[in-house]
């Protein structure tokens, strides 16, 4: 009888994209929870080793899961594989890519997205439907008149990927109640920490070789900043408490800090000289490089079909002054493992150092 | 030294100067106790201070000879090579003994004196005659603890004296290293 009921109150959760920087570190914290983890992947991701480079984890998440199972987000013949019997679901998965073209990006995250939904449709069991937003879909600041990022503002994503994103969530916002699921959807701003290959891992690994770590001094909007871990973590904690059900949050830390500050900061952190250059109009010049820009873009994507040295739209990020309040985040009780970014940089830039660069 | 201990000295040491002025004005008055007898892992905020060398050093404390009596202690900068926070401290030899120098008396500034510019500080003067002439006379640093309830570390604010203008230079954070041994220091 002990047994029977001990066995019934372990929470069952399904994670989709569950090999990748993101998905790893929710199967990660769901285990350590005590869930019963099932981890969900593209079947290509299953058949490789962990990859830092491309941040793929299968063998990491295989270790941690209770069960692993292939299924391809744009190909809804192959959910059957997916079991439905789960507490929740934590849709992670999705093309994250500011290259991909919006047919690509439409058809997986959005249709792809809406398809699984309707796969759950018919689980007696599931309790609650965690969706994977971006704080980008928002839009740029300065085109927003440089208000706050609340969640009842407006989303007006600036670029295809986000485009798509927004349109996810307001697919999941309206299909999810037909279909008798509660949802929730977490809004990440920069997710940074060990295991990401891609978007912020850019910031780290750009002033890991030169010698100086150098800034104009007008590149004062601030960044915004989550740890993976409080990610994974605030995404599991409102997955079960009330508030949390038929809501979006942000999903933002307390850090205060400017991409100078950013910048001084990794300088101290590597040991290097650090550079406040004279004041320079970041922004006019990447508009004023824009052509330039996106032919290396078509040149890379379409023509060498291999990934842009940079992206307009990421790059066009970094003149922006981002501001997105965590309030009703910490409403539900959620506490951060890391507030203040500056907590974990350190630990970031050191795998960094001794793992992405050794492609271990 | 624990890891919570060094992850919040890290902390600090990333911090801008805005954010290390409140703090500063939130710490209160180190006792002489929890200085004596320990050097100190410290690291200038100022980022020239990577360039110039000194972004890392160490400082350490000791009681005061009997004639200056129980209101001031005494102390000592040893040379670090520069680097990060989260390094080991790699301290410069000389002669086989950590290169110890720049001597300083360590006391609380008197109320309306030129000196008392931060009453919940301790004064970090290395103007005492009594110390041979190559110290750094100029140097006025002011020491408080960051929070009551750890004793290990601590936020200091460097100036210069030039005349009776004082100078604000960097902040720098302490972090409890390691007991010395008076006896060893400078002999």
């Amino acid at each position: 009888m002990t047994a029977t009921k001990k066995a019934t109150a372990v929470k069952r959760s399904l994670v989709t994209g569950a090999c990748g920087f993101i998905g790893s570190h929710v199967v990660e914290q769901l285990a350590a929870a005590g869930h019963e983890v099932i981890a969900a992947d593209h079947p290509s991701v299953w058949e490789g080793g962990d990859d830092v480079k491309r941040g793929r984890y299968p063998r990491l998440v295989s270790r941690l899961a209770t069960k692993t199972v292939s299924f391809e987000l744009s190909d809804a013949g192959s959910f059957s594989s997916l079991p439905i019997d789960v507490d929740y679901v934590f849709h992670v998965a999705a093309v994250f890519n500011y290259t991909a073209p919006y047919a690509e990006l439409f058809r997986v995250n959005v249709e792809g997205t809406r398809a699984l939904l309707g796969h759950f449709a018919k689980s007696r069991k599931l309790k609650r439907w965690v969706q994977w937003g971006a704080g980008g879909v928002y839009g740029m600041p300065s085109t927003r008149g440089n208000v706050p990022f609340f969640e009842d503002l407006a989303p007006m994503p600036s670029n295809n990927y986000l485009k798509s994103k927004w349109e996810q969530e307001f697919m999941v916002m309206s299909e999810a109640p037909k279909l008798g699921i509660d949802w929730t959807i977490v809004r990440p701003t920069t997710v940074y920490g060990p295991r990401a290959a891609y978007g912020s891992s850019q910031m780290f690994l750009g002033v890991l070789d030169p010698p100086v770590v150098a800034v104009p001094s007008s590149m004062t909007g601030r960044i915004p900043f989550i740890h993976v871990v409080d990610v994974a973590r605030a995404a599991i904690h409102l997955a079960q408490v009330k508030t949390g059900a038929n809501q979006v949050f942000n999903t933002n830390d307390d850090t205060v800090m400017n991409a100078v500050e950013f910048m001084q900061a990794m300088a101290r952190l590597l040991g290097k000289p650090f550079l406040k250059l004279p004041p320079l109009p970041v922004g006019k010049l990447i508009k004023a490089a824009a052509p330039i820009l996106d032919f290396q873009f078509w040149l890379m994507r379409d023509v060498l079909g291999k990934q842009p040295l940079v992206e307009p739209d990421m790059l066009a990020m970094a003149t922006e002054d981002f501001v997105y309040p965590n309030d009703k985040l910490k409403a539900t009780g959620f506490e951060f493992t890391y507030p203040d970014a500056r907590m974990a940089f350190a630990e970031t830039l050191d795998w960094y150092l001794n793992t992405y660069k050794s492609g271990e | 030294m624990g890891l919570i201990g060094k992850s919040d000295f890290v902390q600090l040491c990333l911090k801008n100067d805005d954010e290390l002025a409140d703090i500063f004005a939130r710490g209160t008055t180190p006792e002489f106790a929890e200085l004596v007898g320990y050097e100190f892992d410290g690291f200038n905020t100022m980022d020239l201070t990577q360039l110039i060398g000194i972004r890392r050093f160490r400082k350490g404390f000791l009681a005061a000879d009997e004639t200056v009596g129980s209101q001031e202690i005494g102390g000592y900068n040893v040379t670090v090579r520069p680097g990060p926070p989260t390094a080991e401290w790699d301290i410069v030899y000389k002669k086989g003994k950590p290169h110890r120098h720049s001597p300083y008396r360590v006391y609380r500034a008197p109320a309306g004196d030129k000196e008392d510019k931060y009453p919940q500080s301790l004064l970090i003067n290395y103007d005492c005659p009594r110390n041979p002439v190559w110290n750094p006379g100029f140097l006025r640093d002011y020491l408080v603890k960051v929070t009551p309830t750890n004793p290990d570390l601590f936020l200091g604010k460097a100036y210069v004296a030039l005349g009776s203008l004082r100078v604000y230079v960097s902040y720098f954070v302490l972090l409890r290293a390691e007991k010395v041994d008076p006896a060893t220091v400078w002999g």
